[in-house]
């Protein structure tokens, strides 16, 4: 927050700071979430243009971090939404190529990306928040807008369903 | 027993399972062969999902960052400095300019919205051009430009222009779904389209898999706001628009340079607002 009171007060340096120290997790949940090299680099930039311009709206006795997240899920989910829509019917099943084979040759980390990819929008946000940001149920809450107990149930059903995906041997592949 | 069973391995995943938690695991455990197959999976996914590091990002992205952080400030900056400058100027100024400056700016305020009025309601002549201007969605701080209501109050849509798209916001209330086609003689580019909760409806352009679609048509759409962009492939052409429900026409209208069809007219809704951070 002192950092966010650097910047309201003129101090552009401060929003610098800020970019480095969440421009990583950010790309991330981007990247965890669109299952797009490309679109996580698009939303990463515009969570951090939003998050500058709307600075000025930001409640002081939240915690920065889960306003920022919450941009930064907006965005990859809106972008999600309209790729689902642009690119129906054939890339519906298959994330854009390329982002795994980029990322690592690893089989297993193949599998779980896709069957990541495989669950519904609110299931795959709190995959992502929980298991690659390590954020407490309340904190999750606070970056997604919803109470730590449903936090809690949604958790648990997204991980049984990533269960049933990795389990049955395909990694979510159709 | 298996959900219990489940939820205990995944809180002995988290490390939140007590005393009383492990004693329970160990005796489900113990009793089912079957519940060692699911402890196995779950220990097996929880390991898999630690395997995944947080990847680094590419190099470029600061440098995308710190551009897109750039144009975010510099529109702004010469129009805070015409402001300042425009109010040093005034509190500068004798008092009877000081007053006058301000009388006529009320005069000009009051005049400027009684036309823009008549131009809503009764609607004349509006190049689509003028929707194209430098104006931003409202979420991004703009001022609407233009607001139509939907037939029997069942929502509104705004048009915006951020150069050379245009901007669509559909807000629908709680009823029926209704879809939205949109019409262009010589194509339209979908730049983006970002439906309200959990969209389940389609998307249905003609020729699919050609660049510029002349007709985008989405169906289900449900309650809460729609924002679409979409870039007509001739500047300034006209585009066709139309919001039904089932049998029911809510909203048609033309963009364009020729005449615009007067909207629905009724009392203002409340609406929601924009969702925010």
């Amino acid at each position: 927050v002192n950092l966010v009171e650097a910047v309201l007060d003129g101090n552009r340096e401060a929003f610098a700071a800020i970019v480095d120290e969440y421009e990583k997790p950010l790309f991330n949940v981007a990247y965890r979430i669109t299952g797009s090299w490309d679109d996580a680099l698009e939303a990463t930039q515009s969570t951090f243009v939003k998050a500058y311009e709307n600075l000025h709206r930001f409640d002081r006795r939240r915690r920065f971090f889960s306003w920022i997240y919450r941009i930064a899920i907006n965005e990859a989910l809106d972008l999600v939404r309209s790729r689902r829509a642009v690119e129906l019917p054939d890339d519906l099943t298959e994330p854009a190529p390329g982002p795994e084979d980029r990322l690592s040759a690893d089989e297993t980390c193949r599998r779980v990306q896709r069957a990541i990819l495989q669950l519904g929008e609110h299931h795959r946000v709190v995959i992502v928040l929980r298991h690659f940001l390590g954020m407490s149920y309340e904190e999750m809450g606070e970056a997604v807008g919803i109470p730590a107990k449903t936090v809690k149930s949604r958790l648990f059903t997204a991980r049984q369903r990533l269960r049933e995906l990795l389990d049955d041997g395909t990694g979510g592949e159709t | 027993m298996s959900s219990e069973l489940e939820r205990l391995l995944w809180q002995e995943v988290d490390g939140e399972l007590g005393d009383e938690g492990h004693r329970r695991l160990g005796a489900l455990l113990a009793a089912d062969g079957k519940a060692r197959q699911t402890a196995d999976s779950v220990r097996r996914v929880a390991n898999e999902l630690r395997s995944l590091s947080l990847e680094e990002p590419p190099q470029e992205l600061r440098a995308h960052i710190d551009r897109a952080l750039r144009e975010a400030r510099e529109p702004r900056q010469p129009r805070r400095r015409a402001v300042l400058g425009f109010l040093q100027n005034l509190f500068e100024a004798p008092l009877v300019r000081r007053l006058a400056f301000v009388a006529g700016g009320v005069v000009m305020g009051a005049l400027g919205y009684h036309l823009l009025q008549e131009e809503r309601i009764g609607g004349g002549d509006l190049d689509v051009r003028e929707l194209y201007g430098a104006m931003l969605p409202s979420d991004q701080g703009s001022a609407e430009l233009l607001t139509l209501d939907l037939a029997g109050g069942a929502g509104r849509l705004q048009a915006h222009g951020a150069a050379p798209s245009l901007v669509l916001e559909l807000w629908l209330e709680p009823g029926q779904p209704a879809e939205l086609l949109l019409e262009a003689p010589s194509g339209l580019r979908l730049e983006r389209f970002s439906p309200a909760g959990d969209w389940a409806g389609q998307l249905v352009v003609e020729g699919f898999g050609s660049p510029t679609p002349r007709t985008l048509k989405i169906t289900g759409l449900d309650a809460g706001r729609h924002l679409l962009v979409a870039q007509p492939t001739r500047a300034g052409e006209p585009v066709e628009l139309e919001v039904t429900s089932g049998e029911a026409v809510l909203l048609r209208h033309r963009l364009g340079p020729g005449r615009l069809e007067p909207a629905s007219r009724g009392a203002p809704t409340n609406f929601p607002t924009p969702s925010g951070y």
